[in-house]
């Protein structure tokens, strides 16, 4: 029995919307729509908790410039301060190491999937 | 500043990209190739397609001028712009390209149930947006054409000129170019005006940035006042005293000439040591933060900048062309790449403004004429004196090109979504369902005319309506209402549809409009207080006094979109689950299923 014939058979009507299978009919298998459910948490896990390191990285810039002179008023390397050098190179760097490890993780939690 | 070079170098780019349109023509056979090119853009040509169309004059032009003027409160901005793509990659480039739709309103159509309101509301969302972006590209387009060209055509002023050429040539490059057009175009575009900054940062590295950031120089700007402002105040404490303290008296002898006329409405050109409105007590420095913003206007910066790209429909839009959700992810990684590097850029050439400017200025007659005791008056203008200074007239003609090709390839990108939104969106499914696929891409392309011409007017208006000069840097500001407009309506409802099965249909639509409608009535607040609608100190200007209003509008449409879902008293539908599958599924159950749910709406 084909993938598209078992999800056929799950049909199920739904009070109001008779007339469009497209929305009264589930087109994924139990089976397949564990597998997403499991992939979608470690997924989700995954992006809030690069979320939560982005937003933490980028708001910790404005608080320090408001409360510690050591960052934004000290001069470090070449005369320029840790606030100087952070907004002009090391944030952008930083970013994009963590989008890249982000990135290699992701694909390797949609590999899992791949048997769908 | 008429130099022969930059109009060869314009020419020449509206001949490419005419041309491109041209080869591109026969690719625009149906819909899907129209507005998605097919969905076959490979990760290298999409992500320089996208930063053509994120790259706008605002940030070509704009963040080396910020970065001159403000020091690290400049290079604050592009940490916003640079950062943005990061919760992109997180949380929507994938999810979006698996989802596989045309635009976002058909995200919401097919999210919600196949919910007409919320595609309609997302369809009015789409052209705000592409309004509040499209009004900051005409200014460029004609201050632009002001400084770089300087001369107007048929009866026309230079900027008048600037907005009527680049909507000409927009409408007819993407009207016949489609997406697979518009994005090869906006690939050359973002080469041209990548190479223009490189050349220009290039030049500063091999020359030296210079030493007035790490001197800790008090940080000075050129501005203009009058000469009743001039003379305000008690004697020693006025602008006039600061002034005289600030400049070199060779300088400050023609504001002297000014003053002894006696007229206090003639304007005369100082410069001003500047206030570092975070630590008052501090002197402002180039390399401390504090120039622009307040410690709240820090954080909300920021934040409207990195949630308003997650928003905007010519960016998103983007995604769809993917061939699938790994090389979005690909793609965005790659984006990350350019934007950083040509943010980095921008901030040398800012901070190398600081060194050349005074040297060299004086030996060019054209430049000194922009500058005042050698600092520039406008900072924006900063990229193509620079190009001038270091290149000659060929930098300077390079850098014009430059301008132009980041105006062409955003107003390329949001005109093709604006028509996508129009044509596919409203037409398509509401107006002639049945129209046979060249009907369909002739109203794409009619609809691109259609927002071009609106552009023109508006365009030609914001100086009419004098909003230039209620706002001394329109075009960043603009921009920024664009970006609080995208981050309001959509972003709350995006990453809640996409991550959190429990979002109902009222819901998203609830977080849209308190969203989109309350980013959009901060900004009137602010707009009729900077005009003086509101009198100082009144309720209307308390409201108005809020320039970035995302930082509460965001978390407020959030709030919105969890208690009216959580109080809907709809049980979850059979097809979410179908919806979670397409999202969060692999690239081949995404298809499937998003084919067998067209397939059953066929059969229905």
């Amino acid at each position: 029995m084909s993938q598209m014939e078992i999800a056929t058979q799950k049909s199920q009507k739904h009070r109001g919307t008779q007339e469009d299978a497209s929305l009264t009919t589930q087109f994924v298998t139990d089976a397949e729509l564990e597998k997403v459910n499991a992939s979608f948490s470690a997924q989700r896990r995954l992006s809030f908790s690069f979320g939560i390191y982005f937003f933490l990285i980028t708001l910790i810039i404005p608080f320090l410039s408001g409360t510690s002179e050591w960052w934004y008023g000290t001069p470090l390397i070449f005369g320029l301060t840790l606030n100087f050098w952070t907004t002009l190179l090391l944030f952008h760097v930083l970013y994009w190491l963590l989008a890249f490890v982000f990135v290699k993780r992701a694909n390797r939690l949609e590999d899992e999937l791949s048997d769908l | 500043m008429l130099n022969i070079w930059a109009i060869m170098m314009v020419i020449l780019l509206v001949v490419v990209t005419i041309g491109i349109s041209l080869y591109a023509r026969s690719f625009n056979s149906n819909t899907a190739n129209f507005y998605l090119a097919g969905r076959k853009i490979g990760f290298m040509t999409n992500s320089t397609a996208i930063c053509g169309d994120y790259f706008s004059a605002a940030s070509f032009l704009g963040v080396a001028g910020a970065v001159y003027a403000s020091g690290v409160d400049g290079m604050w901005y592009a940490i916003g712009f640079g950062a943005a793509f990061v919760p992109v990659v997180l949380f929507l480039a994938s999810p979006l390209r698996k989802f596989g739709e045309y635009t976002i309103p058909d995200f919401l159509f097919a999210r919600f149930g196949k919910s007409h309101k919320a595609r309609v509301i997302g369809v009015i969302m789409v052209q705000l947006i592409c309004i509040f972006y499209l009004a900051p590209q005409m200014v460029g387009a004609g201050s632009t054409w002001d400084v770089l060209v300087g001369v107007g055509f048929l009866g026309m002023t230079p900027y008048e000129t600037g907005v009527v050429a680049t909507v000409v040539v927009m409408m007819f490059y993407v009207a016949l170019g489609g997406m697979k057009g518009t994005t090869l175009n906006q690939m050359i575009q973002f080469w041209v005006l990548f190479t223009a900054m490189f050349l220009v940062f290039a030049l500063v590295l091999f020359n030296g940035v210079g030493n007035y950031a790490s001197q800790n120089q008090p940080l000075t700007n050129a501005s203009t006042v009058t000469v009743g402002k001039l003379m305000e105040g008690e004697e020693g404490k006025r602008v006039y005293d600061k002034a005289k303290a600030t400049m070199s008296p060779e300088a400050f002898a023609a504001v002297d000439a000014a003053v002894q006329k006696g007229d206090p409405n003639a304007s005369v050109n100082v410069v001003l040591p500047q206030a570092n409105k975070l630590h008052a007590d501090r002197t402002m420095v180039m390399q401390e933060p504090g120039h622009r913003y307040d410690w709240l206007n820090q954080f909300s910066m920021v934040l409207a900048l990195v949630l308003g790209t997650m928003g905007l429909p010519h960016i998103m839009n983007r995604y769809y062309t993917n061939p699938s959700g790994k090389v979005a992810r690909l793609t965005t990684l790659w984006v990350l790449a350019f934007v950083a590097f040509f943010y980095i850029m921008s901030s040398v050439v800012g901070l190398g403004g600081r060194r050349f400017i005074p040297e060299l200025a004086g030996m060019d007659p054209t430049t000194a004429a922009l500058t005042v005791d050698g600092l520039l008056l406008k900072s924006d203008q900063i990229l193509p004196v620079m190009g001038k200074l270091l290149f000659g007239e060929f930098g300077l003609g390079y850098v014009a090109a430059g301008a132009f090709a980041a105006m062409f390839s955003t107003v390329g990108g949001l005109l093709i979504a604006s028509a996508a939104s129009w044509g596919h969106d409203i037409y398509e499914n509401y107006v002639n369902p049945n129209a046979p696929e060249w009907k369909k891409v002739l109203v794409g392309k009619v609809a691109v005319i259609a927002m071009s011409l609106f552009s023109l007017l508006v365009g030609l208006g914001i100086p009419a309506i004098g909003l230039d000069k209620a706002y001394p840097s329109l075009i960043a500001m603009m921009v920024t209402w664009a970006f609080a407009v995208s981050g309001g309506a959509f972003v709350p409802m995006l990453l809640s549809s996409i991550w959190w099965k429990k979002t109902t249909r009222n819901g998203a639509i609830a977080g849209m409009i308190v969203g989109g409608g309350g980013s959009i009535f901060f900004i009137m607040m602010n707009i009729l207080k900077e005009t003086g609608v509101f009198a100082a100190g009144s309720f209307g200007a308390t409201l108005g006094s809020l320039t970035f209003p995302s930082i509460f509008i965001v978390p407020l449409s959030f709030l919105t979109i969890y208690v009216v879902s959580i109080t809907d008293k709809n049980k979850m539908p059979v097809y979410v689950n179908n919806i979670w599958a397409r999202i969060h599924g692999s690239d081949k159950l995404s298809e499937r299923i998003r084919m067998q749910m067209k397939e059953a709406e066929q059969r229905g």
